[in-house]
């Protein structure tokens, strides 16, 4: 069975909680205890089950109506086991948003068939493109509220696909009419949309593949730390990020330019030949390296990898910066100064220009050397992904 | 990938970054299943040297069968145990062994010892709330959570604030109750003999003598576990007094700085 990360995605109150609480219901992923509790709460409130209390556990989330910080929840599948993210779709909250569909493969973006498009809408759609999510469902929820009708879903489709068109966004999605509340096309199919012959997002998520080709990709491997045993013996300690490692490899390190031959791996479990993207490992390499501490990246010698400068990013900020700021990539950090080349207002995607005070490695990948953090004393106020 | 083998990997990544970033780490050990295999996990992430000592808080209640899994499991894993002792008495959850007295107990330890990292062997699918933690949570003096205003953790990334007293770290948050076991099968690691069934009783959620209460089952060994928790239909903690109450208090006590 495969995990799969899935964020949700939308406008407050279109229905992200109580869609996961749906799908945790009905695919039985959700203890009877659980229920029983969620059943008693929305009972005090005077309101009927409220699905989304699966969710939304905080007092204040549940006398408010919405979430505040994400939650992650197992729902079982036949074919993965979905770990899905909820996140707040209130604007205020979006460090929180954030901190969750961060670790998103995939997305749903909810739309209220009554409400129709909003402005979170929009922005969960530009951020999900900016994450660059590997897949994206779309769903048009609260079917039960516009009478089951087919022309008002086929009227909220058209305003996300002519929203879509102006991002340039991604070919072909899906869109799926549900009702989350009485559980229409979720994970069973609705008796009340004749008209739709599609499939339930059930089905859809199933037919997901995680893409995983971070293997085929050039050796990075950011060193994370390094361990000196009692017998003087160096472990250095790191994910490789992508690329594969072998034993009796040459390797280099950047920004050192040390080179080295990798005497032994050790994973997690036992001494290996060979690592792939994914694993965190530790590597005795042939002689002692003063200079390979945390923030080196390994690759191989005939790699083009080299520290950078200056850099451009999409990046989102969480609240105004300073021109003067510490940015991370992966395991490195450097102070810099920042210049917007497209400014946008907080929360938006800006276009900056990083120019770092200690050069380093940043490219652009989906992996941690291609996203970085901008920080003030310490806290993330922003974060990009370079272009 | 196998599903445990990436479960482990986040978990190794994250225990990691901890020792990167933080000078002066310590991790609590119950002696339970969950604190064990995050002490399993950091001898593997440490090449089979755990670099930071454990705390087991000991309110002289404990089962006699913890005080010698305890002995037992330091010695043969070579572990740095700190035993700071907690008194019994009344508190705010009406629960009088363990609750706001080992948090005082705890606390008088971490501002002595100046741990400035504190792992936490919390899982998302235990309760409600803990579904809410981050990996990486700042905690202040009190230990109060600030939960309505938590630090962004983006990809990797987390935040480091001064206000902080110290930071809980949680490496195991997105495993399950059953996880816990497969991976204590995978790895033949020891657990604390109370989780067996002993007269068709059997303990899944390990306090002290007065707040532990035991499940009816006939599970008496790893295996059997495994398949008692693959058809369960309750949670974990449904048998801890803490958390019988509503939803609300846990929250409350966590926010207050409970463990
Ligand atoms: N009738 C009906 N009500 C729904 C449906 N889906 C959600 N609701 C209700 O809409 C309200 C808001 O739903 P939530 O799931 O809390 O919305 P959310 O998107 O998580 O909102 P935030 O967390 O604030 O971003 C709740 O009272 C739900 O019961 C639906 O399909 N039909
Ligand atoms: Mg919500």
């Amino acid at each position: 069975m495969k995990r799969l990360a899935i964020t949700l995605l939308g406008h407050k109150d279109h229905g992200k909680s109580t869609l996961i609480g749906r799908l945790l219901f009905d695919t039985k992923s959700v203890m009877e205890d659980r229920v029983e509790e969620v059943m008693k709460h929305s009972k005090i409130l005077g309101r009927p089950f409220e699905y989304a209390f699966l969710l939304d556990s905080f007092e204040e989330e549940r006398r408010d109506g919405m979430t505040i910080d994400v939650i992650h929840a197992q729902v079982k599948g036949k074919k993965h086991l979905y770990d899905c993210i909820d996140v707040p779709g209130h604007r205020e909250l979006l460090k929180n948003m954030l901190s969750g569909a961060s670790h998103a493969d995939a997305g749903i973006l909810i739309v209220s068939a009554k409400e129709g498009l909003e402005e979170q809408t929009g922005h969960h759609l530009r951020l999900a493109h900016w994450l660059g999510l590997d897949s994206l469902m779309i769903v048009v929820n609260k079917m039960d509220l516009v009478g089951y009708s087919q022309q008002m879903f086929e009227t909220v489709v058209k305003e996300v696909e002519s929203l879509r068109k102006t991002f340039f966004l991604l070919p072909k999605v899906e869109y799926i009419p549900i009702s989350a509340y009485e559980g229409d096309n979720v994970v069973n199919r609705s008796q009340n949309m004749g008209w739709y012959s599609g499939r339930t997002l059930f089905e859809q998520l199933e037919l997901l593949e995680r893409q995983n080709h971070l293997s085929e990709l050039s050796l990075r491997l950011p060193v994370q730390d390094v361990y000196e045993k009692t017998t003087g013996e160096k472990i250095i300690a790191g994910r490789i990020e992508s690329g594969k490692i072998h034993v009796g490899q040459q390797v280099l390190f950047v920004p050192s330019r040390e080179k080295a031959m990798v005497m032994s791996i050790l994973t997690t479990n036992e001494c290996k030949t060979s690592a792939v993207a994914g694993e965190n490992i530790g590597m005795i390499i042939d002689r002692d390296l003063p200079s390979i501490k945390r923030g080196e990246i390994c690759c191989t010698p005939e790699d083009s990898l080299n520290v950078r400068k200056e850099i451009t990013a999409h990046a989102i900020l969480l609240e105004d910066i300073p021109q003067q700021l510490v940015v991370e990539c992966g395991p490195s950090e450097t102070e810099c100064v920042v210049e917007a080349v497209v400014p946008a207002s907080i929360g938006e995607v800006s276009t900056l220009r990083f120019r770092f005070k200690n050069p380093m490695i940043v490219e652009r990948a989906k992996t941690s050397l291609g996203r970085l953090a901008i920080k003030k004393q310490g806290k993330i106020v922003g974060v990009a992904v370079a272009v | 990938m196998s599903d445990l083998k990436e479960l482990e990997e986040k978990s190794i990544f994250t225990i990691r970054e901890a020792q990167a970033r933080f000078k002066n780490l310590a991790a609590l050990w119950s002696t339970g299943k969950d604190s064990t295999v995050l002490v399993a996990l950091a001898r593997k992430a440490f090449f089979g040297r755990v670099p930071f000592p454990l705390i087991h808080i000991d309110n002289g209640i404990d089962f006699p069968e913890t005080y010698e899994f305890r002995e037992r499991l330091s010695k043969e894993w070579g572990l740095e145990v700190l035993v700071p002792k907690s008194i019994i008495k009344d508190d705010l959850s009406g629960v009088r062994c363990c609750g706001s007295n080992k948090t005082d107990a705890l606390k008088r330890l971490m501002e002595e010892r100046h741990f400035d990292g504190l792992f936490v062997s919390i899982r998302r699918d235990e309760h409600g709330i803990r579904g809410k933690e981050r990996y990486f949570s700042p905690r202040d003096k009190e230990f109060k959570w600030d939960y309505k205003n938590q630090a962004p953790e983006i990809w990797d990334y987390i935040s480091q604030t001064d206000d902080a007293s110290h930071i809980r770290i949680h490496p195991l948050l997105h495993w399950t109750e059953l996880d816990m076991w497969l991976y204590i099968k995978q790895e033949g690691i020891p657990v604390n003999p109370l989780y067996f069934a002993h007269n068709g009783m059997r303990y899944r959620s390990l306090g002290c003598t007065q707040c532990t209460v035991g499940i009816e089952s006939q599970a008496s060994t790893v295996d059997e576990i495994i398949e008692e928790l693959k058809t369960t239909t309750t949670s974990e903690r449904a048998g801890r007094m803490q958390d019988k109450e509503q939803e609300n208090v846990m929250q409350r006590l966590r926010a207050l700085g409970y463990m």
